[in-house]
């Protein structure tokens, strides 16, 4: 067997002027390396080559060694200088070094016919002048070629449960040197394996060794289909397929993994952000979003960059969107870029799956709560077409009952999402995919016939709230070039709601909207990339009222009442372009990016309908407002350490009740906040690190409502109030990393408002937000702390659990009441300003147990989270007796322990 | 020895399924708040104006049903009367007594302070109501009038020695308040009226002293003289005159036991009772009837457990 030494030194400079460099600087490869794994030479300081030059592996052919001196038993050393253009053409070959012009020939013989890489520095691919030596070298006499056993045993090697083939993983017959290695596709075969019964030992790092035992029958062919089990197949899950732009200053992302085992949470991602620093607790674990002081609806949740219009189910326990289909969550407190916008306070942008299984997968779960199954996989014959189906249906209201059924009420909650996405390959310039997704809600809650439900004739009766919602997006990518790219998501979407009380109460409304996102992606220079786009939203809404009596009779109790009822119906649309610029000045370009925009949001609005007053619709109103923006980050250390920071204008408009005028035209406009933040991150290790974030939020122009409404003909809602909110956050968190996961965070903050400033007579302090005029935000939680954790136990056990203490919510006392006598009840005394006292601190913990069976072709995992364990009194509010002179509190939820089971079948 | 993974799980399950709440007996729970039923302190359950509805220049006299089963006495009560521009709602006459020297104090000015008489006294507290009082009103308005609010204050007895509004604390006292409709109304309200109490569908008079079984549960019921549900004229938002007829309900109180419907709706003047465990215990129902226009009527019966 010959073997074949091949030699490459490297010079920087152009082959006229450069000498070479010195033999001794060049290469070697060892025996049976090819030449795509030699080590790089030297690189000389002035000019430094990044890469090459080098052979190109499919293109080396052997010389062929001369048959008179390999007869003679001669060996050499032909040494060449080579001079090698920009485009990997061998200009010119020189002999530096000859045993004998056999060998020459043979090696010029092949040497033209091979194709090179190039040199390449910092300017590209440059020529090059390089020193090359060929060894004609004479091994050990080969033996005559033994006649090979017969192949006598293939198969193929899967992953149990996903069919995924291993490749690279070792086959063995015990007592036997024969081995095997499988295949990109997991296929091997062996020869000559004895007859009789064999053992098969299976060896591959991340998965479980293995040993079978086969029967061998001489003279014929065994095929066999072999599995094996992984390690871990709750690590595998982990799967972050969008591209993260870091374009954001806090930016907090967490794996679907981790998401599903945090305990509390029913495994739904959206819920697990009130874990993270900056998200206040909500009452009854409801699921309201309150970011950095913000009220619940000033915070925007969005899907594939669709916003939604409310995140949870009427329950508050699970959020509208399938988690089979989540792909990631982005939760933004603050500090975020112009292509959101409409809101004040924080984002949540869930992104769903592009890529699917591709063998497919099945999956139902059930649990105390609801059932859900979801389908994932790529149909087609090239299996072009990605589809992802899902369903999910509540079932307590078939439970509840059971519990009421003797009190004569009925309560009946009851939700449904669907979602189908489709994505076909489009190539890789190009992407595309359709989503369908909505949801139903139902809450009914039945009252006996005979039992007064209060003193009010008019609000007897049953209790009935319905919303659904349905949303078809749309999303194309285009990649012009390297530089410049499309990216379009339209959407179409449709809200109804339906409430009403008795016979005599009820409020129906609908909207039908249109949010439709495009930008250009165009990197410009190396160092600055323009993002130009638009976010248009808008739509047709309507809605009709009845009611049994007035707002002005409703107020008092002796009056006589008469129904009501009107209807609004009216058009709303806000074209808002905005312009990013993401500027990367250092050469490194991770180092350093400070990305400047600003977003132009206009808001028109038109109301018709009897809420105007009139039978024509008031005429369009028009609001602008300019987001100017500013976010940076400075990576000190690469993927250490970072600094960060981000400042600009929030503008949000008003929400549809506020924004309609009463019988005249609406003055109310955009909300207004200012917000800052800084901070740094420092990732320790490969698992550990904390970020740490200041935050500062000045808001103005807040929709209160007026006090002085004089009822219909007046705008019931002004621009008047202020609101602060800063604090101090932190996060320190393990990856999901050696079968552990966990982070902690903290918050400490405060968050004020002062509704009527102008009536303000006391000394205050604005820039804090102190004062008399002050008072608490109804969630103004000063600490803030959750830790969760989840470890992966040996034989696919899991166990996690969560730890929250949350200062309690800021409560206005009561401690005495005059009693009217003709309305029949008390009218309470506060004691001190509103939200002057607090309630008792929040404390639980949460334990969740799993375990994780798989098998061949599916997997089934069970689990029992135990919501509350141990937990405080949790107030969650206060109530009073009758005349205010006695307090009790209303406690959060109690110890709910949620068994439940999934599947997942790989077809 | 470390123990299996099996076993670990299992003790934490079980330990966890016990469910442990910190604090649970440091704070109430809302199960113990005193019911709206009960009457287990001096407390305001109805005040009439006779008569409720008053045009001007008339009169009209005030009563309360003030309850106090701690105490033999009854309570002294202050009255004030208030005209308001508004639905009436709040906290009454807000006046400052902060001033006043109840025991020196000349009838002028306590009338200044809205003072419409005293009780126990040899008058009931009485209010005229000003002529002129609807003279800023429009035709269309005066028919549908304007409220005065009368404040009743009950002092406990050991209250009423304090010879200065800053001897009192508020706190101890109870407050009330009720509209008396001023207008031109062609069909002036009435109050209702309360014909018999009836337990177990048999009548009871008044003056008499149910006797109940221990822990027995017992149909409460008032009946309604014919007429008492008066028919009305209700002019409508677009100027229709329509015929109406009062829907009253009734509030349910008592000293011991258990109601379980405090508030009934006509036709539903019925409320279950559940008498106490203890023999020989004494108690009280109240039972106050509203006609949702400011008109009341109230009925006591004392019962006693065998």
């Amino acid at each position: 067997m010959l073997s074949l030494l091949l030699t490459l030194a490297l010079a920087q400079t152009p082959p006229a002027e450069q000498p070479e460099a010195p033999a001794d600087e060049g290469r070697t490869l060892g025996a049976g390396e090819e030449p795509g794994d030699a080590e790089e030479p030297p690189i000389p300081e002035d000019l430094p080559i990044l890469s090459g030059p080098s052979i190109v592996p499919e293109s080396y052919v052997e010389a062929v060694y001369p048959e008179a001196e390999k007869a003679q038993g001669v060996e050499a050393t032909v040494v060449l200088s080579i001079e090698l253009s920009a485009e990997g053409e061998i200009d010119m070959v020189e002999v530096s070094e000859s045993s004998g012009s056999a060998f020459e020939d043979a090696l010029m013989d092949v040497l033209f016919d091979w194709r090179w890489t190039p040199a390449t520095t910092e300017a590209g691919p440059v020529p090059v002048t390089f020193p090359f030596t060929y060894t004609f070298e004479l091994g050990a006499e080969e033996p005559e070629e033994a006649e090979l056993p017969p192949v006598n045993f293939t198969g193929v090697l899967r992953e149990m449960a996903t069919a995924n083939p291993i490749p690279r993983a070792s086959i063995t017959i015990e007592g036997t040197e024969l081995v095997a290695e499988t295949d990109d596709e997991g296929r091997f075969e062996l020869r000559g394996v004895p007859a009789g019964e064999q053992v098969v030992r299976l060896l591959h790092t991340g998965h479980v060794t293995d040993d079978r035992k086969l029967t061998f029958v001489e003279g014929e062919l065994t095929e066999a289909k072999l599995w094996m089990r992984a390690d871990a197949y709750r690590g595998n899950e982990v799967v972050i397929a969008y591209e993260r732009e870091k374009d954001e200053v806090t930016r907090r992302t967490i794996t679907i993994e981790e998401i599903r085992r945090v305990p509390g949470t029913f495994g739904d991602p959206v819920r697990v952000v009130q874990t993270l620093p900056g998200a206040a607790r909500t009452p009854f674990g409801t699921g309201l979003l309150v970011i950095r002081g913000a009220n619940p609806e000033d915070s925007g949740v969005y899907i594939d960059g669709i916003r939604i219009p409310i995140v949870y189910h009427l329950t508050g326990t699970t959020s509208v969107i399938a988690p089979d289909l989540i792909d990631s969550v982005d939760y933004l407190p603050g500090g975020y870029g112009v292509q959101f916008g409409r809101t004040m306070g924080g984002t949540i942008d869930v992104k769903t799956k592009r890529d699917f299984e591709e063998n497919g997968k099945l999956s139902f779960g059930a649990d105390i709560l609801d059932s859900q199954i979801f389908y994932e996989g790529k149909l087609g014959k090239n299996k072009q077409h990605g589809i992802a189906v899902g369903a999910r249906r509540s079932y307590i209201d078939v439970f509840i009952p059971i519990f009421t059924s003797g009190s004569g009420f009925t309560i009946k909650p009851r939700y449904q999402d669907y979602q189908i996405k489709w994505v076909p390959e489009m190539g890789a310039d190009q992407k595309f995919s359709l989503f369908f997704y909505g949801f139903d809600d139902i809450l009914r809650v039945g009252t006996p016939d005979d039992v007064a439900q209060g003193s009010d004739q008019d609000t007897q009766g049953d209790l009935g709230i319905r919303y659904n919602s349905h949303r078809l997006v749309g999303h194309y990518r285009k990649d012009f070039t390297d530089t410049l790219a499309f990216d379009f998501t339209p959407s179409v979407g449709l809200d109804t709601g339906a409430t009403s009380l008795g016979t005599e109460f009820g409020i129906d409304n609908g909207t039908t909207l249109f949010n439709i996102r495009g930008q250009l992606e165009w990197q410009a220079t190396p160092a600055v990339e323009v993002v130009p786009g638009v976010d248009l939203y808008g739509g047709f809404w309507w809605f009709d009222f009845r009611s049994a009596v007035s707002f002005e009779a409703a107020q008092d109790p002796l009056a006589e009442r008469e129904p009501v009822g009107f209807d609004g119906r009216g058009s709303f649309w806000s074209p808002d372009p905005f312009v990013k610029v993401n500027i990367r000045p250092l050469d490194d370009r991770e180092k350093w990016l400070v990305t400047p925009g600003v977003r132009l949001q206009n808001t028109g609005l038109r109301t018709g309908g009897e809420i105007t007053g009139t039978d024509e619709p008031a005429p369009w109103q028009w609001s602008a407002a300019v987001d100017p923006r500013i976010l940076t980050r400075y990576q000190v250390l690469p993927d250490q350490f970072a600094l960060k920071a981000a400042t600009g204008l929030y503008h949000q408009p008003p929400q549809p009740q506020e924004a309609i005028g009463v019988g005249t035209a609406s003055t109310v406009g955009y909300e207004r906040s200012w917000a800052t933040s800084a901070g740094f991150e420092h990732r320790l290790n490969q698992a550990l690190h904390y970020d740490v974030d200041l935050f500062y939020r000045a808001m103005d122009r807040q929709i209160v409502f007026d006090e002085n409404w004089t009822g219909f003909g007046s705008n019931p809602f002004v621009n008047e109030g202020l609101g602060r909110a800063y604090g101090l956050e932190v996060i320190a968190r393990h990856d999901p990393v050696n079968r552990f996961f966990g982070w902690i965070s903290y918050t400490l903050s405060r968050a004020v408002r002062n509704d009527y400033p102008s009536q303000c007579r006391g000394e205050e302090n604005r820039l804090l937000g102190t004062g008399d005029c002050w008072t608490q935000f109804d969630f103004d939680q000063t600490h803030i702390l959750s830790a969760q954790a989840g470890y992966d136990l040996p034989k696919d056990f899991g166990v996690s659990a969560q730890i929250q203490y949350v200062t309690g919510n800021p409560t206005s006392p009561f401690n005495a009441g005059v009693y009217d006598a003709d309305a029949d009840f008390y009218n309470g005394f506060a004691v001190g300003p509103e939200n002057s006292d607090r309630l008792p601190p929040f404390f639980q913990t949460s334990l969740r147990f799993d375990k994780l069976w798989t098998f061949r072709r599916w997997q089934l995992e069970t689990y029992v989270d135990l919501l509350n364990a141990v937990r405080g009194v949790n107030p969650e509010f206060t109530i009073y007796n009758y005349d205010y002179s006695e307090y009790a509190y209303v406690r959060g939820l109690p110890f709910i322990p949620n068994i439940g089971v999934e599947a997942k079948f790989f077809p | 020895m470390m123990r299996p993974p099996s076993a670990v799980a299992t003790v934490l399950v079980l330990s966890t399924l016990s469910s442990c709440v910190i604090g649970s007996e440091k704070y109430p729970r809302p199960r113990d708040l005193s019911p709206t039923w009960l009457v287990d302190r001096p407390r305001v359950l109805a005040v009439v104006a006779e008569p409720p509805e008053v045009r001007p220049g008339e009169a009209a006299t005030f009563s309360a049903l003030i309850p106090d089963p701690t105490s033999e006495d009854d309570l002294f009560q202050v009255w004030l009367a208030c005209p308001v521009d508004d639905a009436g709602n709040g906290f009454g006459c807000l006046t400052d007594f902060s001033d006043v020297d109840l025991e020196n104090a000349t009838p002028e000015e306590l009338a200044d302070l809205g003072l419409i008489g005293v009780a126990p006294g040899p008058f009931p507290p009485t209010y005229v109501a000003p002529l002129d009082l609807l003279d800023d009103l429009s035709e269309e308005e005066r028919l549908e009038g304007r409220y005065v609010n009368a404040q009743v204050t009950a002092f406990p007895g050991d209250l009423t020695q304090a010879t200065s509004a800053t001897d009192i604390d508020f706190n101890e006292v109870e407050v009330a308040y009720k509209r008396l409709v001023v207008s031109e109304a062609r069909t002036p309200n009435h109050n209702p009226s309360i014909a018999t109490f009836v337990v177990d569908r048999l009548e009871v008079p008044a003056d008499a002293v149910v006797q109940v079984d221990p822990k027995q549960e017992y149909d409460l019921g008032i009946q309604l003289p014919d007429g008492t549900r008066e028919l009305y004229e209700f002019v409508t938002s677009s100027g229709e005159v329509e015929e109406r007829v009062e829907e009253p309900y009734a509030s349910w109180y008592s000293t011991g036991g258990e109601v379980q419907e405090e508030v009934t709706l006509y036709p539903y003047l019925e409320s279950t009772w559940t008498s106490p465990e203890t023999s020989g215990e004494e108690g009280t129902w109240y039972v106050v009837l509203r006609d949702r226009r400011g008109g009341m009527a109230w009925w006591t019966q004392r019962w006693v457990v065998r």
